[in-house]
C-alpha cells in the first residue's frame, strides 16, 4: 500500500524486481537489499525532516507581528515604566530573539543552532527561558498522555476491528460498524465537552482540569501518582473512544477483502481453529498497512491531542502551544513545531524500518 | 477488467448507484437536512423573532430555558439559540464546500500533474504532499488563523483549504495511477490521442467518484479544522458557525449554568455532518472499488 | 436430444460402477469404497432465483485410486470439490444429497455435507487433505514455508512437535524440494516450486483423501509434467485417495485410473480411463478428448494409454 513520504516513487524500479529463486539465495543477497531499502529509507526521513522544518519556518517568518514588540509591551506593563524603545535595546533584542539580518541568516543561524545545539532562542512564555527548556517541562505530559492514549486507540481498535470484519453480517458486528463510521470522524474534543458536562458538572466525580491535584507537589508517591491517574481519565478516555473507533473501521475494510482470499478458505480446510486464523492469517495481513497508517496518523493525533489537552488545561505541549500561539511567542512555537514534525517523522522512519518483518514482501516490493 | 472498461457507461445508472448502497444514500439524505436546516434559518428567524433579529444582542432575556417561543432557549446575551443554530450549520456547510472546492482543484491538479507525468515532476509533488499529509499541520494552521483577524467567509474556507488539499491529493492521485496502467489508456495513446484529450476524455469520468471523496474528505478536514480553531477561541472573527456557538458555550459557562442546548445541539448537528460526509467516503468506496463491494455483496 | 444423452450418460454411470469391485446395492457400506456421493445437488442464490451449479451427482469413489473429474469451466467440478471440502461459501449452498465418507479414523462413515463444528475441524487435513492450484494465493503471505507446515500439524497432531526438524525436510524432499525451502516466504517461490509445497503439506498428516482442484493448471509444461509425476508418485507410495479436479483431459489420461465427466452440473460418463478414452458413451466426452491438443494429446491418451499411473495399480 501506499508508503510514508515515498507514496510519490512508488513507479521508479523497484530496487530487486522479482525475487530471485532461492536457490541463487546468499546471505549477501538477503543483506544488502534490506541495507539500501533503510539507507533510501533514511534518506528520505532526512530529506522530509528539512523539507518540513523549512516550510515551518518560512511559513511563521511570512506572518506578520513583532515578537519584540510584544516583550517591550510586556515589560512596560510590569515594571511600570515607561521604556523608551532606543535603537539599540531593541537591536539587541533582536539578536537575542534570532531575528535579526535578513529571513535567509535567520533562516541558516536557526538550523544551526537547532542541529548543534537543539536551541530555538528564549521564550516569551517565561523570559527568558529558553524555548526548548518550556518546551521540555511540557513534553512529559504530551509524552505520557499522547503515547498511552494513541497506542490503546490502535489496540483496542484493531482488535475490535477485526472481529467485527470476521464476523461480519451479525447483528452485533454490523451495528458495531455503524456506529463506528457514524462517530469515527467526531473531533476527540466532542467527548471531551461531553465527558466534562457528565462527569464533572452533573455526576462531580472527575476533575475537569490540569493534570494533578494542584495541592500536592510532583514527585513519585502514590498520592502523586494516583492523582495524576484520576486527572487523565477524562481526557484518555475521549481520544481513545474516538480513536479505536476510526481503526475499526479501517481494520474491519481490510479484513473484509482478506475474507475472500484463497488463503483463508485454504486455513479452514486445514482444520484451524478460527481464532487462529483470524489471528495468524486474516489480522496478520492487516498489521502492514495498519502499522504504516498508524505511523501516518500520529500527526492528526498530535492535533487532536493540542485541543484535548486545551480543553483540560492538561499542562502539555498542546497548551504550552496555543499558550505561546496567543502571546506571539514564535520561538516556542517553532519549537513545538519542530518537535512535533521531528516526533512523527522519526516515529515514521523507524516505522518503515520495522515494516519488513511485519510483512516479508516489502523485500520483494522496493 | 470488463467493470473498468465499461465504466465510462455506467453514469446512466446513478440513480440505482444509489439504491445499490445505503450508506451513500443515507450520507447524502444527512447532508440534504443539514442543508435544509441550514435553509431555514430566515423562517425561523421570522417565526421566532417576528420581524426583528432574535440574534441580536438583548432581543431576549438572557439564559432563556427551552419553551415554546424559544426551542431552544437564549444564551448569555438573549440571543435565541434555535436560529444562532440554523444560520451556524449554513455557515460550516458554506465553509466546508468552499474549503472542499478549493482542496479539490488544487488536488485534481496536483494529482494530474504528477500522476500522470510521472518522472521527477511526480517525485518532487508528491514528496511535498507526502509531507504535508503526515507532519502536524495544526501548529501552523493555529498560528495562521491567530494573525488573520477580520476575515470574510471565503478567506477562511481558502486558509483551511492550504492544509486540507493533500488529502484530496492523495485520494485521486492513486487513482490515477491506476487508471493510467489500464488497457483503455493505452488505447487512447496508441490511438494519438492528445495527453489532455485522454485526461478530460478517459481519465476525469473514471475519476468523479474519487474526486467526490476527496472533496468529501478535505471538506470534513477543513471544518474539523475550524472548529478546533474555534473551541480553543483561536477561530477566526465574524464567523459564526456551529463550532463558534460551542466555543461561546464553553467560554460563557453554559454548562454550568445548565444552557445544554448551546452546547448539545451544534455538536449532534456536527457529528451528524461527520457522519454524513464520512458514509458518503465509504459508501463511494464501496460501490467503486469492486474489491470492496463484491466481499460485502450489498 | 439432451435427453437422449443424459440417459446414455447415466446408463454409463452405472455401467462404470458395476463394471468395478464395487456392488452398488451396497450403497457405499464397501469396504472398497472411501467416498460415496449420493444425489449430491449443490445451488447458488441469485437475484433471480437459484442457478443450480451441481445436479443429483451420483458417485463412488474408491480407496486408493485416483479418481478424476473433468469438464469446462462452468461445468460444476470445483463448486463440487468446494462443497466436498466444505469450503463452499454464500450464496451456495447445498440443496440435496449426503457424501457418505469412510476415512481410517470414522471406519463406519460420516456424511461429509452434514458434519459440523469441531467434528468437522478434526477431520480435515488428518481424514480429508486438499490441494489447491499453486497459482492461487493459497500460501499464507506473511508466513515462512515451516510455519505452514506446521500450525495445521501442531494443530491435528500436537505430539508431533518433537519430529517437525525433520519431519518438514522430509515432507519437502519427497516432493523434490531443497529442505531449505522451508525457510522461505511464498513469494520468493515460483509457481511449481509453490505448488509442490502445496503438494507436501496436503500429505503432512497422511490424509485418507486428498481433493486436488486444478493441481497443474497455469504451470508451464514441463513444471506441469514433473507435478504431475510427483502426484502419481504419492499416490502410488502411500496409497491415498486422490480427486483429481482437472479440465485438461490430458492430465486424467496421465494420472487418472477413472475419470468422471462433468456437464452443466451433472456426471455424464464416469470409467476406467482408457475405456473412456477408447470408447467415449458421450457426444461431450469426445469433444473434450478432441481438444486435447493433437501431438500431446494423442501420444499420451489415446496410443500409449496413461504413462505414468500404469496397470500394476489397476490389478
Amino acid at each position: 500500500m501506499s508508503f510514508p513520504l515515498a507514496g510519490g516513487t512508488s513507479t521508479e524500479p523497484a530496487l530487486e524486481p522479482g525475487a530471485p529463486p532461492p536457490e541463487e539465495r546468499s546471505s549477501l543477497w538477503e543483506r544488502r537489499p534490506w541495507f539500501r531499502y533503510a539507507l533510501r529509507c533514511f534518506l528520505l526521513y532526512l530529506a522530509s525532516l528539512w523539507g518540513a522544518l523549512t516550510i515551518a519556518f518560512f511559513f511563521f517568518r511570512m506572518l506578520p507581528g513583532d515578537p519584540v514588540s510584544t516583550v517591550l509591551q510586556s515589560m512596560q506593563q510590569q515594571y511600570g515604566t515607561t521604556v523608551q524603545a532606543s535603537g539599540d535595546l531593541v537591536a539587541r533584542y533582536r539578536t537575542e530573539f534570532g531575528l535579526d539580518g535578513s529571513v535567509i541568516e535567520q533562516y541558516l543561524r536557526f538550523m544551526k543552532n537547532l542541529v548543534l545545539h537543539q536551541d530555538f532562542g528564549p521564550s516569551l512564555l517565561s523570559y527568558p527561558t529558553p524555548a526548548q527548556d518550556v518546551i521540555g517541562a511540557a513534553l512529559p505530559w504530551t509524552i505520557g498522555l499522547m503515547g498511552i492514549t494513541a497506542v490503546l486507540s490502535w489496540v483496542i481498535g484493531v482488535a475490535a476491528g477485526a472481529i467485527a470484519g470476521w464476523r461480519r453480517g451479525r447483528l452485533g458486528a454490523e451495528v458495531t460498524a455503524n456506529v463506528a463510521i457514524a462517530f469515527s470522524q467526531m473531533p476527540f474534543y466532542f467527548v471531551a465537552l461531553v465527558l466534562v458536562y457528565v462527569f464533572s458538572y452533573l455526576l462531580g466525580v472527575l476533575p475537569n482540569r490540569s493534570a494533578y491535584d494542584s495541592q500536592l507537589t510532583p514527585g513519585w508517591n502514590l498520592e502523586f501518582i494516583g492523582s495524576v491517574l484520576q486527572h487523565g481519565i477524562l481526557p484518555a478516555v475521549s481520544i481513545v473512544v474516538i480513536g479505536s473507533l476510526g481503526w475499526l473501521l479501517s481494520t474491519r475494510m481490510l479484513i473484509v477483502p482478506l475474507l475472500g482470499e484463497d488463503f483463508l478458505s485454504y486455513a479452514e480446510a486445514k482444520g484451524l481453529r478460527p481464532s487462529v486464523i483470524l489471528r495468524k492469517y486474516a489480522l496478520r495481513n492487516c498489521y502492514l498497512p495498519q502499522v504504516t497508517a498508524f505511523g501516518l496518523g500520529l500527526g492528526f493525533i498530535f492535533n487532536g491531542n493540542v485541543l484535548v489537552e486545551q480543553l483540560f488545561s492538561y499542562p502539555g505541549l498542546g497548551s504550552t502551544l496555543v499558550a505561546a500561539i496567543k502571546l506571539q511567542d514564535l520561538n516556542t512555537i517553532m519549537g513545538i513545531t519542530s518537535l512535533a514534525i521531528f516526533a512523527v517523522l522519526t516515529a515514521n522512519f523507524v516505522l518503515e524500518l520495522v515494516l519488513p518483518l511485519l510483512d516479508p514482501r516489502i523485500k520483494g516490493w522496493r | 477488467m470488463t467493470t473498468t472498461l465499461s465504466a465510462p457507461k455506467r453514469t446512466a445508472g446513478r440513480l440505482s448507484l444509489l439504491r445499490r448502497s445505503p450508506k451513500l444514500t443515507i450520507g447524502i439524505l444527512l447532508i440534504l437536512l443539514l442543508v435544509a436546516i441550514g435553509l431555514s434559518a430566515p423562517l425561523v428567524a421570522q417565526a421566532i423573532g417576528g420581524g426583528q433579529d432574535p440574534t441580536e444582542t438583548a432581543a431576549f432575556p438572557r439564559w432563556l430555558k427551552p419553551s415554546g417561543a424559544h426551542p431552544l432557549g437564549t444564551d448569555q446575551y438573549g440571543r435565541d439559540i434555535l436560529v444562532m443554530v440554523c444560520r451556524g450549520v449554513l455557515v460550516s456547510l458554506q465553509i466546508g464546500a468552499i474549503a472542499g472546492l478549493v482542496s479539490t482543484v488544487i488536488g485534481v491538479i496536483v494529482a494530474f500533474v504528477g500522476g500522470y507525468l510521472g518522472g521527477f515532476v511526480d517525485t518532487v509533488l508528491s514528496f511535498f504532499t507526502s509531507i504535508l499529509l503526515v507532519v502536524p499541520t495544526f501548529p501552523l494552521l493555529i498560528t495562521l488563523s491567530a494573525y488573520a483577524k477580520e476575515v470574510t467567509l471565503f478567506e477562511v474556507g481558502l486558509m483551511l483549504s492550504i492544509f486540507s488539499w493533500p488529502f484530496a491529493a492523495r485520494t485521486i492521485r492513486s487513482q490515477v495511477l491506476t487508471l493510467r496502467t489500464r488497457a483503455y489508456v493505452d488505447l487512447a495513446k496508441t490511438t494519438n490521442s492528445r495527453d489532455l484529450e485522454i485526461i478530460f476524455k478517459e481519465l476525469l469520468p473514471n475519476l468523479l467518484p474519487y474526486v467526490m471523496v476527496g472533496f468529501a474528505t478535505s471538506a470534513l478536514g477543513s471544518i474539523f479544522g475550524l472548529i478546533g480553531l474555534e473551541v480553543i477561541g483561536l477561530g477566526p472573527a465574524g464567523v459564526i458557525d456551529l463550532g463558534h456557538l460551542i466555543f461561546v458555550a464553553i467560554s460563557t459557562g453554559a454548562l454550568t449554568l445548565g444552557a445544554w442546548p448551546l452546547f448539545v445541539v451544534p455538536i449532534i448537528l456536527l457529528t451528524a455532518l461527520f457522519a454524513g460526509l464520512n458514509l458518503i467516503n465509504i459508501g463511494l468506496e464501496e460501490v467503486y472499488n469492486p474489491r470492496l463491494r463484491s466481499v460485502s455483496g450489498v | 436430444m439432451s435427453d437422449a444423452l443424459t440417459t446414455t450418460a447415466a446408463a454409463s454411470v452405472s455401467d462404470g460402477v458395476a463394471t468395478g469391485t464395487t456392488d452398488p446395492a451396497g450403497a457405499g457400506r464397501d469396504l472398497d469404497v472411501i467416498l460415496d456421493i449420493a444425489d449430491l445437488s449443490v445451488a447458488y442464490a441469485t437475484g433471480s432465483g437459484d442457478l443450480v451449479a451441481v445436479k443429483d451427482v451420483n458417485l463412488q469413489v474408491r480407496r486408493g485410486e485416483i479418481l478424476g473429474i473433468a469438464g469446462e469451466s462452468g461445468s460444476g467440478k470445483t463448486t463440487m470439490a468446494a462443497t466436498l471440502l466444505r469450503l463452499l461459501k454464500k450464496p451456495g449452498r447445498v440443496s440435496g444429497g449426503t457424501a457418505q465418507f469412510f476415512p481410517g479414523s470414522a471406519p463406519e462413515g460420516v456424511d461429509l455435507l452434514a458434519i459440523t463444528g469441531n467434528r468437522l475441524r478434526r477431520l480435515r487435513w488428518s481424514s480429508l487433505s486438499y490441494l489447491p492450484q499453486g497459482s492461487m494465493n493459497s500460501l499464507n503471505p506473511v508466513a515462512r514455508i515451516e510455519r505452514q507446515f506446521a500450525d495445521v500439524i501442531l494443530e491435528h497432531a500436537p505430539k508431533r512437535k518433537a519430529e517437525l526438524p525433520t519431519l518438514i525436510p522430509r515432507l519437502l524432499q519427497q516432493v523434490g524440494l531443497d529442505p531449505s525451502v522451508a525457510r522461505s516466504y511464498p513469494h520468493e517461490l515460483s509457481g511449481g516450486m509453490r505448488q509442490r509445497v502445496l503438494m507436501a503439506i496436503a500429505i503432512s498428516l497422511e490424509p485418507d483423501l486428498i481433493v486436488a482442484d486444478e493441481p497443474t493448471t497455469a504451470l508451464d509444461v514441463t513444471v506441469q509434467r514433473v507435478i504431475l509425476q510427483t502426484l502419481a508418485d504419492l499416490s502410488r507410495d502411500s496409497g491415498v485417495t486422490i480427486i483429481l479436479i482437472s479440465h485438461d483431459m490430458g492430465v486424467h489420461a496421465q494420472l487418472a485410473d477413472r475419470v468422471a465427466v462433468m456437464l452443466d452440473g451433472a456426471v455424464v460418463e464416469v470409467g476406467e480411463v482408457r475405456q473412456v478414452f477408447h470408447q467415449p458413451q458421450h457426444e461431450y466426452t469426445r469433444r473434450l478428448i478432441e481438444s486435447i491438443p493433437k501431438l500431446a494429446g494423442a501420444a499420451v491418451g489415446v496410443n500409449a494409454g496413461h504413462p505414468v499411473a500404469t496397470g500394476e495399480d489397476d490389478r
